[in-house]
């Protein structure tokens, strides 16, 4: 229905984008930059692009990878042009020593390990573990080529484990010295 | 070994993370940045066109001054339009041409002119009920030129309404035109309705709505309206008409423009906001609507989408203006063009109506000063400034007959008391006069209503 509708072009289009994958684009957009004003720049520019220019997409499978290609794209463009931007409000709270073990910390070591991910890692595994995408769809939406996105994944998971096992690691004023 | 607890958890966390996130983006927001986006590029590309029309404009004017274009309208003191213009199509857009009903091909969404050029709609025929068919034509102050956007059949008026003449047409930015007009079985037994047509495809069927009355064209080229105290917003692409709510537990009212020409719901630019709104006791209290129908208190009130350039409800911290009449007492009795603040606890004096006839008056953009069209002598009224409530300065002197003159819109004020052209007419929207930046007024014949600019002016924002 929707594919159909970006076709044709119609104005209640851009509501069906919005009501169907607004909030899977925000949830990949905001995983991937951390902020969630920033991430609703993306959707917003990601399906008004949908609405200008999706009118060759064949099926709906197509439009949900499109999207999700377009929106990552638009997402780590975005974080390369503020890069040099120390982000300290969005810097996760680490957890206590003595808090190792329990649910919440364990959250909170994994989204500290996320958020030190190379961009382009963190990417990949959102679109992994959150997106639910094959490795042969993220290499797709990353233009890298599967093995790279394999070894990338690996790699994510594997400082992801580091990071599981010693979550309270250097603090930000340490790391600044180091 | 591939370690399946690991991406349990992750997935998990994940999920967390992002269903943490509030999902709060509304089409609303989407179709505004839509049109902005192509405003900006739009703008990009008139740049170059206006460059290249520059070129050809030097040539043209010394043309002129050769004799080689004798029949260009003349612009100046007392200056008459041209007769009847030769059809062109809106500037920028392709021509226009209804619907297929098997492809639905993108409607132009660029503007239909440029800053400062006028949309006029002239209802000819012998009825001025029921008009043979609707002019709409481009007229610009400056050149004098006018150009025809389209003609649209009387036959959009259904067999049982006919126009009364009390309120004009309006005009989006993209062009879509909505005609008011009364229906009923005879004139004792009338309701409203708006006719709303294309006018870059004139011959379409036109969509009515029944038993609406005020209205404006939002930024997104939707129609709100009012009925029966609620709020509709109208979908002319698709013909859809939805109602808007206002929520919350205080009774409040959706603001209107004004008592001018553009008199519908007062709606807002600033992102995340709708309508301009109060509350309904007394004393009133004054803020906005969002897209979700509730209700923020505030005097710093968001900026007014503007398509005439009149839609100022209120001034700086939401002080009103208005006439105000007192029988006796400190004012020693009178009526005065008055502020006032929103509790009406202040009271600012900027006229004795007594003392000076007031035609009309309008906070000018920095909601601080005033536009006043000013009687005393007969049928000449002054078009006047007022930066303060004792100065006045002078604009221009407009000779009237047979109207009231009234501000019928405003294209832009790019410094203070300085406005690029304004539209002065009657009441009800008939179009007579335009005042340039540097005073000259361009004499219209009052056959026309001004329907709003052909670029949108900016948006009123207070100070």
């Amino acid at each position: 229905m929707t594919v159909e509708a970006l076709r044709r072009r119609r104005p209640e289009t851009l509501g069906e984008l919005l009501e169907t994958y607004g909030r899977e684009l925000q949830s990949v957009a905001y995983l991937i930059l951390r902020d969630r004003a920033e991430a609703e720049d993306v959707v917003i520019e990601t399906i008004l692009t949908a609405f200008e220019r999706g009118g060759d997409i064949r099926d709906e499978r197509a439009l949900r990878a499109w999207l999700l290609r377009v929106a990552t794209n638009q997402a780590l463009g975005l974080r390369r042009r503020s890069a040099r931007v120390i982000r300290l409000d969005v810097v996760p709270d680490r957890p206590a020593a003595g808090d190792v073990g329990t649910d919440s910390a364990t959250r909170l070591a994994l989204l500290d390990g996320i958020a030190d991910l190379p961009l382009q890692m963190r990417a990949a595994v959102v679109l992994r573990y959150y997106a639910d995408l094959g490795v042969d769809e993220i290499a797709e939406t990353l233009g890298k080529s599967p093995n790279t996105i394999k070894a990338q994944l690996q790699t994510a998971l594997d400082r992801l484990r580091i990071h599981l096992a010693d979550p309270v690691g250097p603090s930000l004023g340490e790391a600044f010295h180091a | 070994m591939h370690d399946t607890k690991l991406d349990e958890r992750l997935r998990s966390m994940l999920r967390h993370e992002a269903d943490g996130i509030p999902f709060t983006i509304t089409s609303d927001e989407l179709e505004r940045r839509l049109l902005l986006r192509r405003r900006e590029r739009n703008g990009r590309r008139l740049s170059l066109i206006a460059a290249g029309l520059a070129a050809v404009a030097v040539g043209a004017i010394f043309a002129l001054n050769n004799g080689w274009l004798a029949n260009a309208p003349v612009v100046g003191t007392d200056a008459t339009p041209s007769p009847a213009p030769t059809t062109v199509a809106p500037s920028g857009s392709p021509a226009p041409s209804a619907p297929s009903a098997t492809q639905a091909t993108p409607r132009a969404a660029d503007p239909i002119g440029t800053a400062g050029q006028a949309v006029l709609v002239t209802p000819v025929g012998e009825d001025s009920q029921r008009p043979d068919s609707f002019e709409v034509t481009r007229f610009d102050p400056v050149t004098g030129e006018t150009m025809k956007l389209a003609t649209i059949p009387g036959s959009i008026l259904p067999k049982d309404g006919w126009l009364n003449g009390d309120r004009p047409p309006q005009i989006s930015a993209t062009g879509w035109l909505a005609i008011p007009f009364t229906r009923g079985p005879n004139e004792d037994e009338t309701s409203p309705a708006i006719a709303i047509v294309d006018i870059r495809a004139p011959d379409a069927d036109p969509w009515i709505l029944d038993d609406y009355g005020r209205m404006s064209w939002d930024i997104t080229d939707k129609l709100v309206m009012e009925r029966a105290g609620g709020i509709f917003v109208a979908w002319p692409m698709s013909r859809f008409v939805q109602s808007f709510a206002v929520r919350g537990d205080l009774a409040v009212q959706i603001a209107t423009n004004g008592n001018g020409v553009a008199n519908g719901p007062a709606i807002t630019t600033q992102e995340s906001t709708r309508f301009l709104a109060s509350t309904t006791d007394d004393p009133t209290t004054w803020g906005y609507v969002g897209f979700d129908g509730a209700f923020t208190a505030t005097t710093d009130l968001p900026a007014v989408y503007q398509r005439a350039g009149t839609e100022r409800p209120l001034g700086v911290d939401a002080h009103g203006l208005g006439m105000a009449c007192d029988s006796g007492g400190a004012q020693g009795g009178g009526c005065f063009l008055m502020e006032t603040d929103p509790r009406r606890e202040s009271f600012t004096q900027w006229l004795d109506i007594d003392a000076t006839p007031l035609h009309d008056s309008l906070w000018a953009a920095d909601g601080k000063s005033v536009w006043m069209v000013l009687g005393g002598e007969e049928e000449v009224a002054t078009l006047v400034y007022a930066p303060t409530t004792d100065t006045h300065v002078d604009r221009a002197r407009i000779t009237h007959s047979g109207f009231t003159p009234r501000i019928l819109g405003i294209a832009d004020e790019p410094a203070a008391g300085q406005a690029t052209v304004i539209a002065i007419g009657a009441g009800e929207g008939f179009v007579y006069r335009f005042v340039l930046a540097d005073g000259t007024v361009v004499r219209k014949d009052g056959t026309a209503w001004f329907a709003g600019w052909a670029e949108d002016p900016p948006p009123y924002d207070p100070d």
